[in-house]
């Protein structure tokens, strides 16, 4: 089986140590899996980054190879992946080993296809659900599931339910649980109903025009706007 | 503008906007999201002017979440007023926001027309802004 990336044990526990790891280009990782001791492993953040780049990313499985082990090569589903909240490094990768013969629960994410006939009328495409979670046996596991939602007309909802049924493929979300639907425009509505319910009182809106003539010209710039856009016929 | 329903006190001590957003750092409704990258307060009317530029920009399609919500009132003394006598009054309502915090999200809209829409309400935003898609396990 060809390998789809080298991890190497990392002896070192702790946030030094991880630290240390990421200034040397790797990134810190760990094996764990049923009836499997954990192992702490790091990875080479170039190749790593690679291999999400490519067409199916990190979804489905993988053949970790790794270094200086007596069972070296190890099937493989990304469980976690940590990333900086601002920067784009990856902190820490979860890698779980996975049994051929043991049923898994992986997030598999949704690919939609076609534009829905709600749309077309003038519709919004929300989206509730990006991926699902699916129970299956490893050999069964989808990298992605493709939806078709160009059937989906103005105010109908494609739920967990409605999705491809797959062999082998159980999905663990709610089947009552919307994962896209089409609503009509409404957004300017909205938006005038949370205005007027936090209307400003007329004490604090006194004080609002003291506060300087720019502010002033600002608020009823935007409100000669906001008005402008309400008097639009609705689509 | 948004400000609250109700609250506790009507004049609050400043504060300090010390590290990182604690959470909703990451786009978890929409497709597309707009992060801040310095602590700043955001005033009600910013967000308002944010929303506004979003929504005329994406000419009212797609659905924009607002993240924030200006909680903590901020009191000014009346202009030309000799300092002393207690704190002013309050004046207008801001949102504490920290670096990494998903201030805007979108969806329902091409991506390029996303990026210009984020990049408009960046404009109106008083700290340094980033725009920033879903967070995926690569792939396309």
């Amino acid at each position: 089986m060809e390998v789809d990336i080298i991890a190497a044990p990392r002896g070192e526990k702790g946030k030094e140590a991880v630290k240390k790891i990421r200034r040397q280009g790797r990134i810190p990782a760990v094996i764990y899996g049923h009836t499997f001791d954990s192992i702490p492993v790091s990875v080479d953040e170039r190749s790593f980054k690679a291999l999400m780049r490519r067409e199916k990313g990190l979804h489905g499985l993988l053949t970790l190879k790794l270094e200086g082990a007596e069972e070296s090569e190890h099937t493989v589903v990304v469980k976690e992946l940590q990333r900086h909240p601002i920067k784009d490094h990856i902190l820490h990768v979860d890698f779980q080993r996975i049994r051929s013969d043991e049923k898994l629960h992986a997030v598999v994410s949704l690919r939609f296809t076609g534009e829905p006939v709600g749309v077309k009328a003038g519709g919004i495409l929300q989206h509730y659900l990006y991926e699902v979670t699916v129970e299956c046996l490893p050999k069964d596991l989808p990298e992605e599931i493709e939806v078709d939602i160009s059937g989906l007309n103005l105010k109908q909802n494609l739920r967990v339910n409605d999705l491809p049924s797959l062999p082998g493929v159980a999905y663990v979300n709610s089947p009552e649980e919307i994962v896209a639907a089409v609503t009509p425009k409404r957004v300017r509505e909205a938006a005038r109903v949370v205005e007027e319910l936090f209307e400003v009182p007329v004490e604090e809106a006194t004080a609002g025009e003291e506060a300087g003539e720019e502010a002033a010209e600002e608020a009823t710039g935007e409100g000669e706007e906001s008005e402008a856009q309400e008097s639009e016929p609705g689509e | 503008m948004l400000m609250p329903r109700k609250f506790k006190h009507r004049k609050v001590q400043r504060g300090r906007m010390k590290g990182r957003s604690k959470g909703g750092t990451q786009v978890h409704f929409g497709e597309y999201g707009l992060q801040a990258l310095e602590p700043s307060w955001v005033t009600a009317r910013q967000i308002e002017a944010a929303r506004v530029a979003i929504t005329r920009h994406v000419k009212r399609s797609g659905k924009v979440w607002i993240n924030i919500f200006p909680d903590k009132p901020i009191s000014k003394k009346p202009a030309e007023t000799r300092m002393g006598s207690g704190k002013g009054n309050p004046d207008h309502w801001v949102a504490v926001v920290k670096p990494g915090r998903v201030m805007f999200e979108l969806s329902g809209v091409p991506e390029h027309t996303a990026a210009e829409a984020m990049r408009r309400a960046a404009h109106k935003m008083p700290m340094k802004c980033r725009f920033v898609k879903r967070e995926t396990m690569g792939g396309e």
